[in-house]
């Protein structure tokens, strides 16, 4: 596996986060562990992530009654 | 729930009496990712299949008779699912005993079929391309339907001209009004081991001031309301940002996201769930499925490391219904038992 610099590697997430698509897709299912553990060093970038996750999550919450347990 | 086991990755079941939103979490989800559009109308879809109707007859005339007619009829049936809206990557069924393999997994390309013998099918827009999948009314599908879902729903393979394909799928989401009774439909509910029953609401104001919110908007629609096409400005969630953080989760607890049994999490999950397998019947092809999505809560909690809550996710793999409510509370036991991690 090769390791990307931690500017490709940003390059690459941001790739990731921006857009939607097959070849992106390729992309993900290409992070090996070394690049995984170089994003995760960029803690901000899987803090991101997380974010656009709970940000669907508080949406769904706001919009569907007692429905708290099942999103 | 629903968010943690797209994130791991992890079939998930909705269990439940009619009216209580099980489809309507899954639908809003999926209009949440992107992955579907707003319906289309009755003339556009008419407009759009008369002109690729159009388009696959000048096709033909100018590559003739013979095998380059028979390639593109393969590509005609692509073009008519990206011109639906709708199937940006979700596939949504509601199955029935009547329900035919090739509603779901395509229908056999003719052409193929009489000039070389071949089954292959034209999977386009349907549960083979899907990344996100619904199937309403999970077991009652018929035999053929389910040994083809055992293979895409657990590894993710699809049998295709008998070439095995991987599928893009990161998951299935099914609902029921109840658990399957029959055995031999054990097999396919053992591949969704997170179960949640979704009760009627309590709070019937708010349920009807959000239905009216609901179809007010629907009526009077305002540019942010279309999930899917997304706000401006405003970053959303993809699929694709849960398939990089499905991956995350193999390396970002350390040695509990590749556990060795030693680890404080890993070491009260396995004991947890040798604890509660006797009584309630977790199969063992659970273990390591309930495992991911533990880690996954733990990640959208914004845990540094899995904690005890964590062990939740066993109160949600229940064979019986009725086991439900005894089963939640021995978890409940079992987390107050492990307290915190440090």
């Amino acid at each position: 596996m090769t390791t990307l610099t931690v500017g490709e590697l940003a390059d690459r997430a941001q790739r990731v986060a921006e857009f939607d698509g097959e070849d992106v897709r390729e992309s993900v299912e290409q992070f090996g562990e070394p690049e995984l553990r170089q994003l995760l060093d960029r803690r901000e970038m899987v803090n991101t992530l997380i974010g656009h996750v709970r940000k669907l999550q508080d949406d769904m919450n706001g919009e569907l009654v007692d429905r708290r347990e099942a999103i | 729930m629903a968010l943690a086991c797209l994130l791991a990755h992890v079939n998930m079941v909705f269990l439940g009496p009619p009216g209580t939103a099980k489809s309507l979490v899954v639908r809003r989800l999926s209009y949440g990712l992107g992955l579907q559009s707003r319906p289309t109308t009755i003339g556009k879809l008419k407009q759009e299949m008369v002109r690729l109707l159009q388009t696959t007859e000048e096709e033909k005339r100018a590559a003739g008779a013979g095998g380059a007619a028979a390639a593109r009829g393969a590509g005609s049936s692509e073009a008519v699912a990206g011109a639906v809206e709708g199937t940006r990557g979700y596939y949504e069924v509601l199955l029935t005993r009547y329900s035919t393999s090739d509603e779901i997994l395509g229908p056999a390309n003719l052409q193929l079929m009489i000039r070389r013998a071949m089954f292959y099918r034209q999977t386009a827009g349907l549960l083979p391309e899907a990344e996100v999948a619904f199937l309403d009314e999970i077991w009652k599908a018929n035999s053929a339907i389910l040994n083809a879902l055992l293979s895409i729903s657990n590894e993710k393979l699809f049998y295709n001209a008998g070439q095995p394909v991987r599928v893009p799928l990161c998951m299935i989401y099914g609902a029921s009004n109840e658990v399957p009774r029959e055995e031999e439909l054990w097999a396919m509910y053992d591949r969704f081991p997170i179960r949640v029953i979704c009760q009627p609401v309590d709070n019937s104001r708010e349920l009807l001031k959000k239905a009216g919110e609901f179809a007010y908007r629907s009526l009077f629609p305002t540019a942010g309301d279309s999930q899917g096409d997304g706000k401006a400005g405003v970053r959303r969630a993809t699929v694709n940002h849960f398939r990089l953080l499905h991956r995350a989760l193999y390396v970002v607890f350390g040695a509990e996201s590749r556990p060795d049994g030693n680890s404080p999490f890993s070491r009260a999950f396995c004991d947890t769930f040798d604890l509660l397998k006797r009584e309630f019947q977790i199969s063992d092809r659970s273990l390591h499925t309930l495992y991911r999505v533990a880690l996954a809560l733990a990640l959208l909690r914004g845990h540094g490391r899995p904690q005890p809550t964590e062990l939740a996710v066993f109160k949600y793999c229940f064979y019986e219904q009725e086991t439900s409510a005894a089963l939640r509370d021995a978890v409940d036991g079992r987390i107050r038992h492990y307290g915190s991690f440090a």
